[in-house]
């Protein structure tokens, strides 16, 4: 009676996993870090139209559980699958077992990294274990960042180019010697981040990684014409029109005349020009503003296919210059700031020679070796538009460009937020471990700083 | 010769002529029944002289025929007949005092008294212990969800149907999440309640044991009417025509106009952006038409440029006062129309009989456009082969076909949720009714601007009505055939097959030109249930001792499967309703499920001098679903009754008094397919497929769950059964529950499937119902019956104190919480200071505390009252139900004062000031709290800020569920026979129906907290875009040729 045959096998879902579809998968949600917009609205790069509570950091909870339940999960099944000695050899048609473990903890590195500059402690170490593990204790960000250095470290120098490249790789189509590439230039980043608090890591890091070789060109999100796969800046606009360029944005480089603010912002539709829109003021007065006054995010940035950035050359250069000006590295600062500036223009296709020399050379803009940082933070905020955050975190380690919070916050702080809540199922279900957390790292709001963050 | 007999058969208590008296002439088949005016005439073969007269709570008589011709019969009222036959489980008819469980009954005819379409809404309030949470009127056959004393698993959970033995699908594919979307009604209502004889509830484990793993919620057995012998064709009229009308609205603000300020808005006239023909409007006074909130000028008859106004035609233009449109909302609904027309057929003799009904079901509902045709066909009937052989078969088929269900919920697609939510006071209703401009495309209000005519956030209502209306499609059969074969007096066997399958599209919509992008997506479910039956009985008396076994085998086999494709990234060809329209690869989703168990069971009844009774069950189930090694699973039940009277003797004031006590355990299993690891196949990008880890971890280690439950019952009938008295208490333990415990996402999945937990739902039932009074010709007799009910999480697993079941819109949430009841709402509330005042910033808004626990879900206690009155040929029934406590949070509540629509968000503060004025000139809503160090202030809030700052604050928009609702009323007339001798008809009843009359006490204003019933798993723990409540009036006609 008790014999069922296969009845019970799911004819929905497939049994076998195909290690390709799980890089897939994984890849997809790298769309979910570059295409945000609630750091992008930190960064005060964009408004809000209409209804500006994000930009008024009402939010306090965010939910990570979508990144750990999605692309890490299927990162680590990945690194098993690939490790294990029985399963090994079944998934070989994705790749070598050793280029997709690379290529698994590199992208793990990266979602990871993203996520501790929001939250800061995480589970990490006793993360993504399913059901043997269903209360992972959290580590501290320190450790958090010394084991990632470390893995992008080891997976660059796994990467095996003389064997099976990985299947499934929407973002270097299996190009390995770009992953390798890739894994140095988000060493060079994190080593950077960690330079106020760890300079002596920090340092090492940095060189190492550079010296291994960095990307060359711009490291961009692939969005296709078709909806399942579209900018999400284009579905944000398809049927409202809520958010416009900042006025912190377009009151900084409107006076430089910086030929980006064209590409980032279109006209108005009463043809008033380029007209920002005030960040962070409450409801009312932002409903009262008519919305053909204001100028929306630029065409460009958000056409159905539109690529966005995930780490750009602008952004690696701005690291050299900064890394050259602590003396790691023995190149001109003020050559890599001015090649950062370039890769921006050319990035957003307004580079001519004549124009980048006479924005170049405005007081302003020219290179000072005494205000390097300053001069690094304001410019490398305009080329991280839409990196919201990046651009949050450079502005929380450089203390550049000097943003005023939002008139009307809803906070109680009132202040910027300097990292994002964890979700309140951890609060819920995760208790100890939580607590413990919070107990060494601080409140859990808006206003906790992070453990690199100490200026 | 034949001789003929005639004569009256009365009653001996009123004297009263008896119709339906069965006359039978002893050892024959001849037979009739007495009329209206309890005569009747036979005729008397040769050789026969012993006539029977039997009715239902009557003692049967036998008359043996002497000289007369004439003989009236006086029949006295069987006190044992208070002992009434009811249906238990499998279907077996048994005097009610050996049935040692809780079941109630309901006939056919008090479920159908105001043609209540559904038979789940046509339930609430007429048994103890039953809740329905109804959907509202304008839903048009919408779900209604039934809950059986409460929650008895993680999930809700609610009965198994069965007709005749055949268990009905009653799956909701309304949205079960956040409610938002349409809702194509429960499975259920696909029974037609004019063929429905009797429903018997099974309340608890103990009754429903029997059935097996679905019947941890208990069941809800329904009997069709068969064919009889009797007077007449057997034919039989039912047509009724009622009207319904939007009935509960919000209480609107009508002061203040669209917008965000109180300053009007001014036409710059600017020659580089407009035609030179605009000049002339240069200074002109204009509403902030982009604005979806009513926060702007007074509506004090200045005359402004309407959003009309900036349109093609000739409207062009005009400035219109600005004036208050109170009835606006109201005015954007129709007057519904429901037209029920049922006819049945039916006939019997003693070798056979059968019934054939047809019923019509049309409808237009409130909502403009919308539409819903249900068509019934059912045939019931038997036959005797030979003495011992008896073949049965039944069939039902009902097909739905609905056009522009209406869409509830916080989503664009339902007009409500504008309305209530995001709208202007000012609007003139019928200014929007011409929604197409003169080139075809679509006017909505929300225009971004005089240039630019596009809606911001909202499009035309009736635009959303009318060309966005969805298509939907069920065809439902269901019923059995069996061959039963009498082996001996004693011992029957019979075999059933059995079958209930439906097949529902659904086609969605969004037209070409609206605010969204233009959709077409097509839904196919396919849902079967078969069981192959064999029922072995043997009944037989020993003396004092009656034995009554039942054993039997089940096959049940389930299959369903889901296809789904829908248009992704528009229309290639607008308007053009067609997957092959998709411009981007559509989605496509295509399911299925099978699922076998296999059961065992037998029962036994042992009677003591038809006194004590001993009832025990046994079943044994094995589920395909479960782990091999955990798929068998056996469990018992045991009950007994005792007529206590048959010891004390009966007296006239206590005629019939029993006692029931029992104790069941059933077994529960799963859905397939989820105890192995596989793995989520994603929208892929490109050609590169997309897989991933499922969020669920799989458990191979499942077993099933087990809910127990005692239960004792005193039933007691005082004057003959002129009042009767039901009480039963009731505990269900439901232990080792199946369900997906949440865990935290950090893990790497988010939710873990494991036995744990045990859910404890305790309750007392009561229902009192009798003749009040009796009086010549005047009799009034009423129903009483109420529950009191309370669920609590006693265990979840290890180291979890708290699952959340769901969550509502902005953070509000429904938890299962250990130690307390199911249903926990959590959310973000006020802090309160010592003195009992919420504390507040200088400012004077709310200090906030999250994270609060701010009631729960479930009433205290549920019920109905019926009175039923009958003077000469009138009848007056009444019917009110009643629900106490409960919460709910209301999303319509907190946007309605949000966007300043509610009429609490204008008038004037406790200064006589207008409240919407600056605070600074003696406005502002004032604030009475504590300050965070402690001292006592008061503080007037700007209105707006107000209302902005209790988004998302949960407590605030907490109501009590408590209601009193007026739900059914009936005046009928039955035509004297007289006046029907010369007609066809020998009976004819016509009435006056009404539904949903009157909510006659209610918590929150403006919304029906009886008709929460969105969402498929019915958790109703909020609304939000609600939509409005119905009442209907009519009237029915029923005719018997």
């Amino acid at each position: 009676c008790n014999d069922f045959g296969d009845l019970n096998t799911d004819p929905n879902r497939p049994s076998n996993p195909l290690t390709s579809g799980l890089l897939t998968g994984a890849q997809r949600s790298v769309s979910s870090v570059v295409g945000d917009a609630t750091s992008v609205l930190y960064a005060q790069q964009l408004s809000e139209k209409q209804y500006t509570e994000a930009s008024r950091y009402q939010t306090i909870y965010f939910n990570f559980n979508d990144f750990y339940s999605g692309p890490l999960m299927n990162l680590q099944r990945i690194i098993e699958l690939n490790t294990n000695e029985e399963t090994k050899g079944d998934v070989l048609s994705s790749g070598s077992n050793e280029n997709q473990i690379a290529v698994a903890r590199i992208l793990k590195a990266y979602f990871f990294a993203t996520l501790t500059d929001r939250w800061g402690e995480l589970p990490y170490t006793e993360a993504l274990k399913g059901e043997l593990d269903f209360s992972p204790a959290y580590d501290s960000q320190e450790f958090i960042y010394t084991d990632l250095l470390k893995e992008l470290k080891e997976a660059a120098a796994q990467i095996d180019p003389g064997t099976a490249a990985v299947e499934g790789d929407l973002l270097f189509d299996g190009n390995m010697e770009s992953w390798r590439r890739f894994a140095n230039s988000l060493r060079m980043i994190l080593a950077l981040r960690i330079s106020d608090v760890s300079p002596q890591a920090a340092q090492t890091n940095f060189t190492e990684a550079y010296s291994g070789g960095i990307l060359l060109t711009d490291f961009m999100y692939p969005y296709l014409g078709e909806a399942n796969n579209q900018n999400p800046w284009y579905g944000r606009y398809l049927t409202r029109v809520d958010y416009a360029i900042s006025d912190t944005m377009h009151d900084y480089m409107k006076p430089l005349n910086d030929p980006r603010l064209e590409v980032y912002a279109d006209t108005t539709a009463s043809g008033k020009g380029i007209v920002p829109m005030p960040y962070g003021i409450s409801n009312a007065e932002a409903g009262s503003i008519t919305n053909a006054d204001v100028s929306y995010l630029g065409m460009a940035m958000r056409e159905q296919g539109a690529e966005l950035p995930i780490l750009t050359t602008a952004q690696l250069e701005f690291s050299l210059a900064e890394a050259a000006l602590k003396g790691w590295i023995s190149e001109s600062a003020e050559d890599h700031y001015l090649k950062a500036i370039e890769s921006s223009f050319r990035q957003y296709g307004v580079y001519t020679q004549a124009g980048f020399d006479a924005f170049v050379a405005q007081p302003d803009v020219a290179w000072s070796d005494a205000a390097g940082i300053e001069k690094i933070g304001y410019q490398k905020w305009v080329a991280l538009f839409l990196q919201g955050f990046e651009a949050w975190a450079e502005w929380r380690r450089l203390d550049y460009p000097a943003l005023a919070p939002a008139t009307a916050a809803l906070n109680s702080s009132k202040e910027i937020p300097v990292r994002q809540a964890y979700p309140t199922t951890e609060r819920d279900i995760n208790t100890d471990n939580y607590l413990e957390a919070v107990s060494r790292q601080g409140e859990d709001g808006l206003d906790t700083k992070l453990w690199w963050d100490v200026k | 010769q034949d001789r003929t007999i005639s004569g009256t058969v009365s009653s001996s208590e009123d004297g009263g002529p008896l119709p339906g008296v069965s006359v039978l002439v002893k050892g024959t088949t001849l037979g009739t029944i007495t009329g209206i005016d309890g005569e009747y005439s036979i005729s008397l073969p040769e050789g026969k002289n012993i006539i029977q007269f039997s009715f239902v709570g009557m003692v049967s008589q036998e008359v043996v025929v002497a000289e007369s011709n004439v003989i009236d019969v006086t029949l006295d009222p069987d006190v044992k007949a208070l002992n009434e036959v009811i249906v238990t489980a499998l279907g077996v008819s048994r005097d009610e005092r050996s049935v040692g469980s809780s079941i109630q009954s309901v006939d056919g005819d008090k479920l159908s008294a105001v043609r209540e379409p559904n038979l789940v809404g046509s339930l609430a309030g007429k048994v103890a212990g039953v809740q329905v949470i109804g959907s509202s009127g304008a839903a048009l056959g919408g779900t209604q969800n039934i809950r059986l004393r409460g929650i008895n698993s993680l999930g809700g959970g609610s009965p198994l149907f069965v007709v005749d033995g055949t268990p009905i699908a009653n799956n909701s594919f309304s949205p079960d999440n956040d409610g938002a979307g349409r809702d194509y009604g429960n499975l259920a209502s696909d029974i037609n309640p004019d063929d429905i004889e009797s429903v018997s509830v099974l309340k608890g484990p103990t009754a429903a044991a029997l059935y097996g793993n679905r019947a941890a919620n208990g069941v809800i057995l329904i009997t069709t009417k068969k064919g009889n012998k009797k007077k007449g064709l057997g034919v039989d009229i039912n047509q009724s025509t009622s009207f319904e009308n939007v009935y509960i609205l919000p209480n609107y603000q009508n002061e203040y106009a669209g917008g965000y300020t109180q300053d009007f808005l001014t036409f710059n006239y600017d020659p580089a952006i407009h035609p030179e023909s605009w000049s002339s409007f240069d200074g002109q006074k204009m509403l902030n038409y982009a604005a979806d909130e009513s926060w702007g000028p007074r509506m004090d008859g200045t005359p402004v440029r309407h959003w009309d106004s900036w349109l093609p035609g000739e409207q062009f233009g005009e400035l219109r006062p600005l004036v208050a449109q109170p009835d606006n909302v109201r005015d954007f609904f129709d007057t519904g129309i429901t037209v029920n027309t049922g006819v049945s057929f039916s006939g019997g003799n003693d070798e056979g009989n059968f019934r054939i009904s047809a019923n019509n079901i049309s409808q237009k509902g409130v909502m403009p456009g919308s539409e819903l045709t249900k068509n019934n066909l059912s045939f019931n009937g038997s036959q005797k082969f030979t003495d011992k052989l008896n073949v049965g078969i039944n069939f039902n088929y009902t097909g739905t076909e609905g056009l522009g269900r209406p869409a509830s919920g916080y989503t664009g697609r339902n007009p409500t949720n504008s309305f209530n939510q995001w709208f202007q006071r000012q609007i003139d209703m019928d200014r929007l009714r011409q929604y197409k401009n003169p080139d075809g495309t679509y006017r909505s209000w929300n225009i971004r601007s005089p240039l630019d005519a596009r809606p911001l956030y909202w499009d035309n209502p009736f635009y959303e009505a009318l060309e966005n209306a969805p298509e939907d499609r069920r065809d439902r059969v269901y019923g059995n055939i069996s061959v039963g074969y009498q082996f001996t007096p004693e011992f029957k066997v019979t075999g059933f097959v059995r079958s209930d399958f439906y097949n529902q599209k659904i086609e969605d919509r969004i037209a070409s030109g609206g605010l969204d992008l233009d959709f077409y997506g097509v839904s196919q479910r396919f849902g079967k249930e078969d069981n192959y039956e064999i029922l072995l009985q043997y009944d037989k008396t020993f003396g004092n001792l009656s034995l009554s076994a039942t054993a039997g085998g089940n096959i049940r086999k389930n299959i369903y499967s889901y296809l789904y494709e829908g248009t992704v990234g528009g229309l290639s060809v607008p308007n053009f309703y067609n997957i092959d329209a998709s411009v981007d690869r559509p989605t496509t989703d295509s399911y299925k499920q099978n699922k076998t168990v296999r059961s065992v069971y037998g029962s036994a009844s042992l009677g003591y001098q038809n006194t004590i009774f001993l009832d025990a069950t046994l079943r044994n189930d094995w589920s395909s679903s479960l782990p091999v090694a955990n798929n068998s699973y056996l469990y018992p039940s045991i009950a007994t009754s005792f007529v206590f009277t048959e010891l004390m003797g009966s007296s006239d004031f206590l005629s019939f008094g029993k006692l029931r006590l029992s104790y069941a355990q059933v077994g529960s299993d799963i859905d397939p397919y989820e105890i192995a690891q596989v793995y989520e196949v994603g929208t892929p990008y490109g050609s590169f497929p997309n897989l991933g880890v499922p969020n669920t971890s799989p458990n191979p280690n499942l077993k099933p769950a087990l809910s127990s439950s005692y239960e004792a019952g005193l039933d007691l009938r005082f004057w003959n059964g002129k009042l009767n008295l039901d009480m039963t208490y009731y505990r269900n333990n439901n232990k080792d529950q199946i369900m997906t415990l949440t865990v935290p996402g950090s893990s790497g999945v988010t939710g873990a499937i494991v036995n744990a937990g045990n859910i404890r739902s305790e309750g007392f039932e009561v229902s009192l119902n009798g003749t009040v009074l009796e009086k010549g010709n005047f009799s009034w007799d009423m129903a009483l019956n109420a529950a009191r009910n309370t669920s609590e999480v006693v265990e979840l697993a290890a180291g979890i104190d708290n699952r959340q079941l769901q969550s509502a819109y902005w953070g509000m949430t429904l938890n299962a919480k250990v130690g307390q009841p199911w249903g926990t709402l959590i959310g973000t509330g006020f802090q309160y200071a010592e003195n009992g005042k919420p504390v507040i910033d200088e400012d004077g808004f709310y200090v906030q505390q999250t994270n609060k626990e701010l009631g729960t879900t479930l009433p205290k206690f549920t019920g109905g009252f019926n009175n039923t009155f009958r003077y000469k040929n009138w009848d007056l029934t009444a019917f009110i139900e009643f629900q106490g406590g409960g919460q709910f949070y209301s999303v319509t509540k907190m946007f309605n004062n949000y966007s300043g629509l509610g009429e609490e968000t204008a008038g004037l503060n406790d200064k006589g000031n207008p409240v919407r004025d600056a605070v600074a000139d003696g406005g502002g809503v004032r604030v009475d709290g504590v300050l965070e160090d402690g001292t006592d202030a008061t503080i007037y809030v700007d209105a707006y800020d107000y209302y902005s700052s209790l988004f998302g604050m949960h407590e605030r928009w907490i109501y009590d569920a408590s209601y009193v609702k007026f739900r059914e009323l009936r005046l009928g007339y039955s035509l004297p026979a007289s006046l029907l001798t010369k007609t066809p008809f020998h009976t004819a009843n016509i009435a006056l129906i009404a539904k949903n009359l009157w909510l006659i006490h209610s918590n929150v204003e403006g919304l029906d907290p009886s008709e929460f019933g969105v969402g498929a798993n019915g958790y109703a723990y909020f609304e939000s875009g609600q939509l409005p409540g119905v009442r209907s009036f009519g009237f029915n006609i029923k005719l018997g040729l």
